[in-house]
């Protein structure tokens, strides 16, 4: 037990130094002039400067071939802590408040209001929690590929190159390449989970990058949570918004993805550019409206630290504040050419100038992300090329974020659009116009001095992804059209919040109403509500059953650590990704490349004519007896073989070429003499 | 209140450190070959010479193994290895006139049997 307990706190010591110091010292050299943030805001936005720091730090010490060691990243956050600590104390205005006016009013929740919060975040936990329970012995595909990466830098203290060797049969004999980039990969998927295991000393086969991912999910519950406060802050619903979405991410539709089924797949590219993109668009949000060059200037360190993370997000990202930009002028062309000033005023300052130059020099000089360098951008553009970058069916998004939220979402919408063509005085029916404003009179609609951002940003937001995720041809965008609708579970979440609150906020305006009027709409909201409730808590439980196999995954383990010992480097391995458990952990126990072991892939992948040029992964496994099969042993040299005991064994018994070495209930190995 | 701040984040530091326990100790335990109490495996000490000495180890219940070694189904040796949980134990083999024979190594355990092999 005291191995456990002293490697757990090793574990939190490591979490906090990695994913709150450095960003805390930061955001307190960024609050030089003025304070910005209540207390909430700055510990969200301190995670996420934190992991934006230590991909910064980690990259300057591979580019100076400074060894990446547990002492060398220790020193390099001390000392970049310290320089923040030393601007900040050093040039910190004596004007500055300590609270900042957030903290006052803003941030400042009565007692039901803070009750209803902790009761939301322990649901939250405890949901997540209880799924992660079945998933925690790491098996996941995706966490596997990528903890790879993550082992390859704890292992050898530099930056990875992404590359890997593949399959030729185009040749004759057929043959293994040399090493191929791969741009599958971004460099801050993998170096925050590096930064950790070198710190605590805990391996990647370990509970530690679920349990981050963890973190990261909840991180991303406040974000939302603070940018819905900033989204709707002269509203004066603000808080009932923002506690609203913490209801809808948080307790209910928490497992679906991309919350618990993402954290337990590994998915983390998405889990992180979830976190990243809501502070990105929460800083753009408040540069614009508070005309500030300094949250521009963030807003653009969180862009950097998107486009350093997933290539995805940043896309996303990309077409979301383009469209900002452009819904924001549109819609205030009378002030059009007013704001453009300002924010080139803004964009053309100090602050944001140095820092624009210091994200380009360090692109060109340090690291340049993979997906440039490999111009893997010109890939997902034009038309879909791969089977579900389609387009999903208009049913299909409804599901992918949840019905009762879409619905909901459609209401706010209608709101929305509602009081902004009020506002302009677009509706042309008075009477529609006056119950309107009667109704949602709370909505303070805001003068034509400042744009409507409470608006523009969450449905620009949803209109992205809603676009690029169901009529993905209308832009030539060629991604997957279901990892993209899994984005819009944000936007539509805070439409869902915005409507709900809003809508059980007509009761105050309507207390003229007859109160039969008033119980007749009462009952259906309620039961409207009831059906959102049972829903979410529904897709919950459907989601919450796991086959459980951490067996499965301990054979697979056990089997690869014991072949690990047995395997000369002369030796090739064969594994399987369709019958075995946990496969591509498999090759974090040899260390010898991406795709060692080399392994059958799921079978669509050698029909689709994209993904897999051979067949010799295929054959090796399914037909090790034909004469193609026993040709793409011999030619590559591959002498072992790791496969499920229960379907793929017979075809390597009745083969008398192979011996069987190795045997456990799920997993044997069998090895293939004068291979060469 | 005015330091709701404070308590939310409190109070999700705390959640968070309470559930990072509770899943690394479930993992510790589920990853334990030993947790299931039905696992065992065995193999061969040198896979890739022609040395048939092989070992049991065992993460299950039973502690009562046994062996028999077959020379293309013929059965040459047999034996009984006593394995606690968490042990393993190697078994060293000298059989002659192997050549050309499938030599074939079934173990058994009280509700379940393995085997490996060597094509000689």
């Amino acid at each position: 037990m005291f191995p456990f307990i002293t490697q757990l706190i090793a574990f939190y010591v490591a979490l906090a130094l990695v994913l709150l110091v450095p960003g805390y010292f930061l955001l307190k050299a960024i609050e030089l002039k003025k304070t910005y943030f209540s207390k909430l805001e700055f510990f969200v936005v301190s995670f996420g400067l934190s992991i934006f720091s230590v991909d910064i730090l980690m990259l300057l010490l591979g580019a100076l071939k400074i060894p990446i060691t547990r002492w060398s990243l220790v020193l390099a956050i001390a000392i970049f802590s310290v320089a923040c600590f030393g601007i900040s104390h050093k040039f910190k205005s004596t004007k500055n408040k300590k609270e900042s006016d957030a903290d006052k009013q803003l941030f400042s929740f009565g007692k039901n209001q803070t009750t209803l919060i902790l009761l939301l975040l322990l649901l939250s936990v405890f949901i997540r929690t209880a799924y992660l329970q079945s998933t925690i012995v790491p098996s996941a595909t995706d966490l596997g590929h990528h903890m790879f990466w993550s082992n390859m830098i704890v292992q050898n203290g530099i930056i990875p190159n992404y590359q890997q060797q593949n399959v030729i049969t185009t040749t004759n004999p057929y043959s293994i390449s040399a090493p191929i980039n791969i741009s599958d990969f971004i460099i801050g998927e993998h170096l925050v989970f590096a930064a950790i295991s070198l710190i605590s000393g805990i391996s990647v086969i370990s509970y530690f990058p679920i349990v981050t991912l963890l973190l990261i999910n909840l991180m991303t519950l406040l974000a939302i949570f603070i940018f819905v406060l900033r989204l709707f802050e002269n509203d004066g619903q603000a808080k009932n918004i923002a506690a609203a979405s913490l209801f809808i991410l948080g307790p209910i539709f928490a497992i679906a993805p991309p919350q618990a089924k993402f954290i337990g797949g590994g998915v983390i590219g998405n889990i992180i550019g979830n976190l990243l993109l809501p502070l990105t668009l929460y800083f753009f949000l408040r540069a614009m409206r508070e005309k500030d060059k300094v949250l521009l200037m963030t807003a653009i360190i969180f862009s950097m630290s998107l486009f350093y993370t997933h290539h995805l997000t940043g896309f996303l990202f990309l077409f979301t504040i383009i469209l900002i930009i452009f819904s924001t002028l549109i819609s205030n062309l009378r002030s059009a050419r007013l704001l453009l000033g300002e924010w080139m005023r803004m964009f053309f300052s100090l602050p944001v100038v140095t820092f624009s130059a210091f994200a380009a020099i360090f692109a060109l000089t340090v690291y340049t992300p993979t997906y440039i360098t490999n111009k893997a951008v010109s890939t997902v553009v034009g038309s879909a090329s791969k089977s579900g970058h389609g387009g999903l069916s208009l049913t299909d998004f409804k599901f992918t974020v949840g019905e009762p939220r879409m619905m909901l979402a459609i209401v706010a919408i209608l709101i929305m659009l509602a009081i902004f063509f009020s506002k302009k005085g677009l509706v042309i029916l008075s009477s529609v116009k006056q119950g309107f404003r009667k109704y949602f009179s709370s909505a303070n609609i805001q003068g034509l001095s400042q744009p409507a951002y409470h608006l523009i940003f969450p449905l620009s937001w949803l209109a992205v992804l809603f676009i690029i995720s169901v009529y993905p041809s209308i832009i030539r965008i060629d991604i997957p059209s279901g990892r993209v609708g899994n984005y819009a579970t944000y936007p539509v979440a805070i439409l869902a919040a915005y409507a709900l609150i809003k809508v059980l906020a007509i009761k105050r305006a309507d207390d003229d109403a007859s109160p039969i009027k008033y119980r007749f709409f009462f009952s259906v909201f309620a039961l409207l509500f009831a059906y959102f409730v049972a829903s979410g808590f529904y897709d919950n439980g459907q989601n919450m059953y796991v086959a459980a196999t951490p067996q499965k995954t301990v054979e697979t383990f056990r089997a690869a650590d014991w072949l690990s010992g047995k395997l000369s480097t002369s030796d090739i391995l064969m594994s399987d990704h369709i019958n075995m458990t946990a496969d591509t952990w498999v090759k974090i126990f040899f260390m010898r490349g991406y795709n060692f072991p080399f392994y059958r892939a799921n079978l669509d992948r050698y029909d689709n004519g994209i993904d897999r040029q051979e067949k010799c992964t295929l054959n090796m496994i399914s037909t090790p007896s034909t004469a193609e099969g026993a040709k793409c042993f011999i030619d590559l040299g591959v002498n072992f073989v790791m496969v499920n005991k229960k379907t793929d064994s017979a075809q390597f018994q009745k083969n008398f070429s192979f011996w069987q070495v190795y045997s456990s209930d799920d997993i044997e190995a069998y090895y293939r003499p004068n291979s060469n | 209140m005015k330091n709701s701040s404070n308590i939310i984040i409190a109070s999700l530091v705390a959640l968070f450190v309470l559930s990072a326990a509770f899943l690394a100790y479930t993992e510790t335990k589920q990853s334990n070959p030993d947790y299931s109490r039905n696992l065992w495996m065995t193999y061969f000490n040198d896979p890739k010479s022609q040395d048939l000495s092989f070992t049991i180890e065992n993460h299950s219940a039973s502690s009562s193994f046994r062996w028999e070694v077959f020379a293309d189904k013929v059965s040459v040796a047999k034996g009984d290895a006593n394995v606690k949980l968490d042990e393993k134990k190697s078994i060293s083999l000298s059989i002659n006139d192997t050549a050309g024979k499938k030599i074939l190594i079934k173990i058994t355990a009280e509700n379940s049997s393995k085997e490996i092999y060597k094509n000689l």
